[in-house]
């Protein structure tokens, strides 16, 4: 935008106008790409608002592309783990191991399921409680998190030169992936019934304002915005580049990949639900059995129900003693999950049950993974390049260094999120770090765009770029409707987070309930952990206006101007 | 000596009798010495599944007597199996009498250790598994986990951990050949300004001049004062 006509012209020692030699995209696919790619995320997949962008660039993006950047890559490194597992046979969270003498399952995985009990005991090693770090690090997850981390770093290493090349395959590979997903999803049996549930819309939920909110917070997460890596994307562009479609392209392609993923995530999520009812099914069909001595194969999943009735009749008190559970296919379809569940537990599971359930799992964990990736350029990119133009480091200093460098500190840091109560910590990084600090990032560019700089500025900024000037769709959003939005989502997510009373679920073992997660409260330091990732990158927003503000006050002249306002 | 002709025979209709009926005593839902037998044909093989007959009883009976003859070593025939409450399930009751007084029957324990020992043979023979074959009372051993001969997933790490640190090799070596290339074009370069500047009399690179796309040699314009000695 206006960042790429200052900069054309930076003075130079000896009064001459120099060039500076700015990477440039090879083509124009190339940067569609890296944004589809940084916007198309694990969270059009997994339905869960991980990522964020409007545009961003600045400190106070940055610092949030950071925190973002922590957690995200850790969550990459647990899909390497899951990505090593799938060449197994048979695969590892199929069955539950057995106790020491081998008499039973391991009771902890005979009361939830197996694959539960591989994510949270095998992979996480998870505490039941937030505050023991007792056990150190889990060496196996670092190893993970060290080749993700490594591998990311390979990619990134020349700029946008090589992951420019890079992103052909990261962006386009989950489409293919999704595809062949669909195919396979759509011969299973009980595909149809989770596509069903997902068209039929239940028009009484549109009355909830709940819902509303969640379909506006997905989209702004979605979109990748207020990182500041679509902002360093498009720096790379050249002058004269009809942002607008890009703009609206990217928005486009996101949403498509949402409703296109969300096909085979359903049409699974369906095989899974009727697997789940088939069982309980046949559970209940072999008590009857057996207990009335009935030929076996006479009653089936078919007649069940004529038969409980007839039985019912007649003998209802020894039906009742028998316990049977109640199968409702409704309700197992419900019982959908996002996030982490959704992938590491709930597909998991449905892919045991297909044929040749490596090849599925390799393709499956695979496309996460260049999911992520594709994403997590975006945030190195908008770490990378305000530091940069912001020229924190001399010169001399090569760019791989400075990659290494951000690589390496957040490699360090991230090592949290391999202790035992890593998975805890990622969700309060993910809520903290990413969520609240994105809405008011936002916010204040928006306000800060169109109010401060003034919208006529910007729209002769755009005029220069494009050719044209925004229409009146583009004013009434900028101005009113999405300001207001974004108000609104902020305020909603407070309210809900005062509801919650910052409370998470633990897995414990020894609970009452399990394998139903008990709620703990946070305790106070990790609140104190809470807001800081909220305020430490939102106050730079202030303290850069106020440093402006100084600067223009005391009429320093300076050339080269910062581009950078927030 | 009536009497004793007429017991003489009758006796062994008494005996068999006897036999039976006590045999029908031991063998029983409610004796001690019975184990529960389900057998789930139609959920095991489907279309293909047999019928069950007396044959196939027999079958079992020969097999039962197999397994104890295997764990106590004693010489069981299939008569010291009594199978008896059989039912549309198909399941029933049977017991293992001793083949040296066929009326005692053999203790539950050692029935159950003689099963749980050929238990996999007992499934092959039947074509069944530990679910659809149940002897009510006699868990399954669970089979041990099947460890992984080598540990796949550090294999496969290793392999990739490999190629990231091939590739990270190649990328800083071929930047540091770009490197020293551009270096050695730039000094050939300076060197060649160099020359061009030993060349030149009047001080204008030949550079500048190939640059130009036609210039007017000034020097030539007498009436033009715009080049002044230098």
């Amino acid at each position: 935008m206006a960042a790429g006509r200052v900069r054309a012209c930076a003075v130079s020692d000896d009064n001459e106008c120099q060039e500076e030699k700015r990477a440039k995209w090879d083509n124009k696919l190339q940067y569609v790409l890296s944004c589809t790619g940084f916007a198309v995320g694990l969270g059009n997949v997994w339905r869960f608002p991980y990522l964020c962008q409007t545009y961003g660039g600045g400190i106070a993006a940055m610092l949030t592309s950071f925190q973002q950047g922590l957690f995200y890559n850790t969550i990459l490194a647990w899909t390497l783990w899951y990505f090593f597992h799938s060449f197994e046979e048979p695969l590892p969270w199929k069955n539950c191991p057995l106790n020491n003498n081998q008499t039973a399952f391991v009771k902890e995985c005979e009361q939830s399921t197996s694959v539960d009990y591989f994510w949270y005991r095998e992979t996480l090693n998870i505490s039941p409680d937030m505050n023991m770090n007792g056990s150190g690090l889990q060496w196996w997850i670092v190893l993970c998190l060290i080749a993700a981390w490594l591998i990311l770093y390979i990619c990134i290493l020349r700029g946008i030169e090589s992951f420019g090349k890079v992103i052909y395959f990261t962006a386009i590979f989950p489409y293919l992936v999704l595809l062949i997903l669909l195919v396979q999803g759509l011969t299973l049996p009980g595909a149809i019934d989770g596509l069903i549930y997902l068209i039929t819309p239940e028009l009484t939920v549109l009355n909830q304002p709940r819902v509303w909110l969640d379909a506006a917070t997905q989209i702004f997460f979605s979109l990748s915005l207020g990182y500041g890596g679509l902002i360093a994307f498009s720096s790379y562009n050249s002058v004269k580049n009809d942002c607008e479609v890009d703009a609206v392209t990217v928005a486009v392609i996101n949403s498509f990949t949402s409703i296109f993923a969300s096909i085979p995530i359903f049409s699974i999520l369906g095989f899974k639900a009727t697997m789940a009812y088939w069982d309980c099914l046949d559970k209940n069909i072999l008590l009857i059995t057996n207990e009335f001595d009935i030929q076996d194969g006479n009653i089936t999943k078919e007649n069940y129900d004529g038969w409980l009735n007839d039985l019912n009749a007649t003998h209802s008190d020894r039906i009742l003693f028998l316990n049977l559970k109640n199968c409702d296919l409704q309700n197992l379809l419900k019982q959908g999950a996002s996030g982490t569940g959704l992938v590491f537990i709930a597909f998991t599971e449905a892919i045991v049950r297909m044929p040749v359930p490596q090849l599925w799992a390799i393709l499956f964990f695979f496309m996460l993974f260049s999911l992520g990736l594709s994403s997590m350029f975006g945030n190195i990119e908008g770490i990378l390049t305000p530091l940069l133009d912001l020229k924190v480091f001399p010169k001399c200093v090569p760019k791989e260094m400075i990659a290494a460098v951000i690589c390496l500190v957040s490699f360090l840091i991230a090592l949290i999120f391999t202790t035992a109560s890593g998975n805890y910590w990622l969700a309060i990084f993910d809520k903290y770090a990413s969520a609240f600090p994105l809405l008011i990032i936002a916010f204040f560019e928006l306000i800060g765009i169109i109010y401060i700089y003034g919208i006529n500025r910007f729209c002769d900024d755009l005029e220069f770029m494009t050719g044209r000037r925004p229409n009146l769709y583009w004013h009434m959003t900028w101005r009113f409707i999405s300001p207001l939005l974004l108000f609104a989502i902020f305020v909603a997510f407070v309210a809900i987070e005062e509801q919650h009373q910052l409370s998470y679920g633990a897995w414990n073992p020894n609970y009452v309930d399990f394998p139903k997660k008990e709620e703990k409260e946070y305790t106070g330091w990790v609140i104190f952990v809470c807001v800081f990732l909220v305020t430490f990158p939102t106050v730079f927003i202030p303290l850069t206006a106020l440093h402006q503000l100084i600067r223009s006050k005391f009429g320093v002249c300076y050339q080269g101007n910062p581009t950078i306002e927030l | 000596m009536w009497f004793m002709l007429l017991l003489l025979v009758f006796n062994p209709f008494i005996t068999t009798e006897s036999r039976a009926t006590a045999a029908g005593q031991l063998c029983s839902k409610d004796s001690p010495y019975a184990f529960k037998v389900r057998i789930s044909l139609k959920t095991a093989l489907g279309d293909e599944a047999y019928e069950w007959d007396e044959n196939e009883e027999f079958y079992f009976q020969a097999t039962v007597a197999y397994g104890m003859r295997k764990s106590m070593s004693e010489p069981f025939n299939v008569s010291n199996v009594l199978i008896c409450e059989e039912t549309e399930r198909i399941s029933f009751y049977f017991v293992v009498t001793d083949p040296y007084s066929p009326l005692k029957p053999i203790p539950k324990a050692d029935v159950e250790k003689a099963i749980r020992m050929v238990r996999s043979r007992f499934n092959n023979a039947f074509s069944l598994d530990d679910q659809t074959l149940e002897f009510v009372g006699i868990e399954p051993t669970l089979a041990p986990a099947w460890e992984q001969p080598i540990t796949v997933w550090l294999i496969v790490f290793g392999v990739i951990m490999g190629l990231i640190v091939l590739g990270l090799i190649m990328i800083i070596v071929t930047s540091q050949r770009d490197k020293m290339k551009k270096a050695k074009a730039a000094e050939k370069e300076e060197e060649n300004e160099e020359a061009y500047f030993k060349e030149a009399d009047n001080g204008i690179s030949c550079q500048t001049l190939c640059r130009s796309e036609g210039r007017q040699n000034e020097a030539f314009h007498l009436d033009d004062d715009k080049l002044t000695t230098l």
